[in-house]
């Protein structure tokens, strides 16, 4: 049902050899950027003027670029397509299910990262909503404060102390860095959920649905958001990275990461010079040092 | 360590741990009374606000003609635009002249401006609610509101960092949406900016200037 949603279709014939191809071709890519990651620990220049490691800017400004015109072109339309078409309701039933399906990853990712507390939550909203939430259609653990919390691969090796390597823009894919894309690699291989999916005759049109559709699904929510960004940027490339990296920031650490604006009024003592050159609060590797993830509760 | 050392301590050192401790306790104290009173001042700030620029809207005060002289006297009244403008430029404040420093900070000022008159202006009957605060860095309350949209209901938390100034009112000094501070987003696209035209601030100015008329 849910690739009738969808503005394009799976092509390819999945047959058993084509996913043994699949799963052979995924590891090496896999070892290799885990080889990156360990050498780009040992990099520590050319950072963005904000102490985002971006040593290939150029070519992730191109990649950029080419995202934004098949966002502005396939991407953007399909979802104002979709938002006008589905109620709200719908929508957010569809988002539901994805989200619920997630479960499994994000249950073995809270493990990974110690928050046995976060599994706990994570599977009391798998079972409720999956019994009781018609399939997962409906959230009604959130309403009974089992809010979601979303976790993944890439904020386990965070968690880990695991550097962020180099900020990359994958193409249709969008912001990353090295960490967050084996992060991502790791989960697709790794997705129980995927793995009953890819064992299905129907095995590539589910899971091109399903990612399809969270993809049109999540850029539906964020139409007017993306619009303002752009619309009041001077640079959208280092907007987005900067956003993309706080946003992780405070995913990894489970809450809000704080930004230190100082009182420039005030009769300072202390060296000007040291407060206006920090810029700690943007800078990950303080983050991820030893401190333990920061809760913070609303 | 410490532990094991205040078994040996001398009675004299002991008086003075006991006393110290209970000035913390005391400062402590007086630190928690005026962070209540702040986060309740910068709650009411916020509210009082968000119903200025609604009723504006309403009764048409913010429309028409005098909308661009309405939303500047609005935000040069609520938000500090010197601190948030210096904390954009970031480590570049200090080596600009106090000419290009006036500069810059006008040309601020006017990009808040015309970023908040075109964004008001789509307003459609939202309904605007303080629903929470906290404390944020060292004197400045976080409060959150939630915005929710006249035509399809959809609910946006948006957090205010509100700082106490010091003749006792309260202003602006980032916006937090979705843990994300807009305001260390725009300082990073500013030193961006600066960087890719070779340090000057002056393209800076032009540019934020040039995206204004666009």
């Amino acid at each position: 049902m849910l690739s009738t949603l969808l503005p394009f279709r799976s092509r390819a014939t999945h047959t058993a050899a084509h996913r043994v191809y699949h799963h052979q071709a995924k590891s090496p890519v896999l070892l290799a950027l885990l080889a990156g990651l360990t050498l780009s620990a040992c990099a520590t220049a050319q950072n963005s003027p904000d102490g985002i490691y971006d040593p290939i800017e150029p070519v992730n400004r191109q990649i950029f670029a080419f995202n934004d015109v098949i966002d502005e072109n396939a991407l953007e339309p399909a979802a104002e397509l979709y938002r006008d078409t589905f109620p709200e309701a719908i929508r957010n039933g569809i988002a539901n299910v994805l989200r619920n399906l997630r479960s499994p990853i994000i249950i073995g990712n809270q493990v990974l990262q110690g928050d046995l507390e976060g599994a706990g939550n994570a599977l009391v909203r798998f079972v409720t909503n999956t019994l009781g939430g018609l399939g997962g259609f409906l959230d009604p653990a959130s309403e009974n404060g089992f809010e979601f919390e979303d976790e993944d691969f890439g904020q386990t090796l965070a968690v880990w102390g695991v550097g962020e390597g180099p900020y990359l823009v994958l193409p249709l894919l969008g912001p990353s860095n090295l960490r967050d894309t084996v992060g991502f690699v790791v989960d697709s291989i790794a997705d129980p959920v995927g793995i009953l999916v890819d064992n299905q005759s129907v095995g590539a049109e589910v899971a091109i649905s399903r990612s399809g559709s969270g993809a049109l699904g999540g850029r539906a929510e964020v139409i007017e958001a993306v619009d303002e960004i752009k619309e009041s940027s001077i640079d959208y490339y280092a907007s987005l990275r900067n956003l993309y990296n706080q946003r992780r920031q405070s995913l990894i650490a489970d809450g809000v990461v704080s930004v230190e604006i100082p009182d420039f009024n005030a009769d300072i003592s202390f060296n000007e010079e040291e407060i206006e050159e920090d810029v700690s609060e943007l800078n990950p590797s303080i983050l991820l040092s030893a401190r333990p993830a920061e809760r913070v509760e609303d | 360590m410490t532990y094991a050392a205040s078994h040996h301590a001398k009675p004299v050192q002991r008086f003075f741990t006991a006393a110290l401790l209970s000035l913390g306790l005391i400062i402590s104290g007086f630190g928690t009374n005026a962070l209540a009173d702040d986060r309740d001042g910068a709650e009411k700030f916020i509210a009082a606000t968000g119903d200025r620029v609604i009723n504006a809207l309403q009764d048409g005060t913010a429309n028409g003609d005098n909308a661009e002289s309405w939303f500047r006297s609005l935000i040069t009244e609520t938000l500090d635009i010197e601190t948030m403008g210096r904390f954009t430029l970031g480590r570049h404040w200090r080596s600009t002249s106090p000419e290009q420093r006036e500069e810059f900070l006008q040309a601020f000022e006017d990009a808040l401006v015309n970023v908040y008159t075109r964004r008001l202006r789509e307003y459609s009957g939202e309904q605007f609610e303080v629903t929470n605060s906290r404390a944020e860095g060292r004197n400045d309350v976080l409060v959150t509101t939630r915005i929710t949209s006249g035509n399809t209901g959809q609910e946006i938390d948006a957090d205010w960092r509100v700082r106490p100034q010091d003749d006792g009112t309260y202003k602006v000094i980032d916006f937090v949406v979705g843990n994300v501070s807009l305001l260390a987003s725009q300082r990073s696209e500013y030193a961006s900016v600066i960087q890719r035209n070779g340090g000057s601030i002056d393209a800076l100015i032009r540019v934020i200037r040039a995206k204004g008329q666009s």
